[in-house]
């Protein structure tokens, strides 16, 4: 990609893109696809579903681009189509496990895959046990939380950045991911500290 | 010592969220309390993970069918056509029937008769008619005239029909 001073600014590419230019809101997917399924992913869990929730959230950006105030930042609205699409997405998800639980009746399990990792003898051991260790606990919060702790824990949001993206107050925004963090936790607290940091150092 | 600031506080705390004031109220307590600077590095130490825990990678080409999937969402309504090649696209289908057939070879039959200009046949662009099954496309150009016909026979009778002034086995 080419280097930050040379490109077009993201605000040009959103004007030629309302004026139905396909390849400047391809130029903006190039951009900023990696945030959203970044984004999608810490919600879903699983590649596949981040990639169409990816492709879902650029469809719902075009044709929301009419509604695009020149002012606002262009990262911020498209994640907030994001955290939406990722809300909406796991809202779905849930009611279809719990009509799955409905018909079946005894499926229990299902609720929760349980995601243990299992000792595997290669390298990047950890690094996998760790993504899996972080999914599965992710996954135990609502969307209403998991929205507020991705922002703010993968994307580095700032408060205001994420009730702006979220819809809610701050004191809200607070709670949520106060009350998310004690969560994860309780969940997470077996991941030694060691291992993070390695990691974390490369 | 003061009361503990809470643990929403110390998140905020954490998260640089705090006005100056408070801010330094509390680094001044964490400092010295024990269990409020335990707080605040389990708070980092979750932070840390989940921000470094990694996502699956994503190929070039993965990217790319994504892509193929929104553009075509956002495509507009197919608009008129303007160019020689999506003409040629429309005519597939509608060059199926046998007597659209026949008359396009009556045109061109009756053309080079009368002309009697050469027509050089096109292979490219035949390529891309692709007509109906039992039917065999031809695409002529003459320079001469600045003129292209397309041909669509039924493939058996393709002899009969040129032969046929122009009746076409119908």
């Amino acid at each position: 990609m080419a280097g930050g001073d040379l490109r077009v600014p993201d605000q040009d590419l959103v004007a030629k893109a309302q004026r139905s230019d396909a390849e400047a809101f391809g130029e903006l997917y190039e951009r900023h696809r990696e945030r959203v399924y970044r984004i999608a992913y810490r919600f879903v869990h699983n590649k596949a579903d981040a990639l169409d929730l990816c492709q879902e959230v650029f469809v719902r950006a075009y044709q929301s681009l009419p509604n695009f105030q020149r002012k606002a930042k262009f990262t911020t609205w498209l994640t907030r189509i994001a955290n939406n699409a990722c809300v909406d997405f796991c809202r779905l998800a849930k009611l279809r496990r719990a009509g799955e639980l409905d018909e079946e009746g005894v499926k229990e399990d299902l609720r929760r895959p349980g995601v243990r990792p299992s000792p595997k003898p290669s390298e990047g051991l950890e690094r996998e046990e760790i993504r899996e260790a972080v999914d599965a606990a992710i996954e135990e919060l609502s969307p209403d939380h998991r929205a507020v702790f991705v922002l703010h824990s993968v994307e580095g949001l700032t408060y205001e950045e994420i009730a702006t993206t979220v819809g809610c107050p701050i004191g809200t925004v607070m709670s949520r991911l106060h009350y998310a963090r004690k969560h994860l936790q309780g969940i997470l607290s077996w991941v030694k500290q060691d291992e993070n940091d390695e990691a974390v150092s490369e | 010592m003061k009361p503990c600031p809470s643990d929403t506080q110390l998140g905020a705390f954490l998260d640089g969220e705090l006005p100056e004031a408070e801010a330094a109220a509390i680094e001044a307590h964490v400092a010295t309390c024990e269990r409020c600077a335990a707080e605040v590095a389990a708070y980092a130490r979750l932070d840390k993970l989940v921000a470094t825990a990694p996502v699956p990678e994503v190929a070039d080409d993965e990217w790319a069918a994504a892509w193929s999937t929104i553009a075509a969402r956002i495509a507009p309504e197919p608009a008129q056509t303007s160019t020689l090649w999506s003409r040629l696209g429309r005519l597939r289908t509608a060059l199926v029937p046998a007597a659209a057939a026949a008359l396009i070879a009556l045109a061109a039959g009756v053309w080079a008769l009368h002309s009697g200009r050469v027509l050089v046949p096109v292979q490219a662009v035949v390529e891309e008619i692709e007509p109906a099954e039992g039917y065999t496309a031809n695409c002529f150009y003459s320079a001469e005239a600045d003129v292209t016909i397309i041909t669509v026979l039924p493939t058996d009778g393709q002899e009969e029909a040129w032969d046929d002034n122009g009746q076409g086995p119908l």
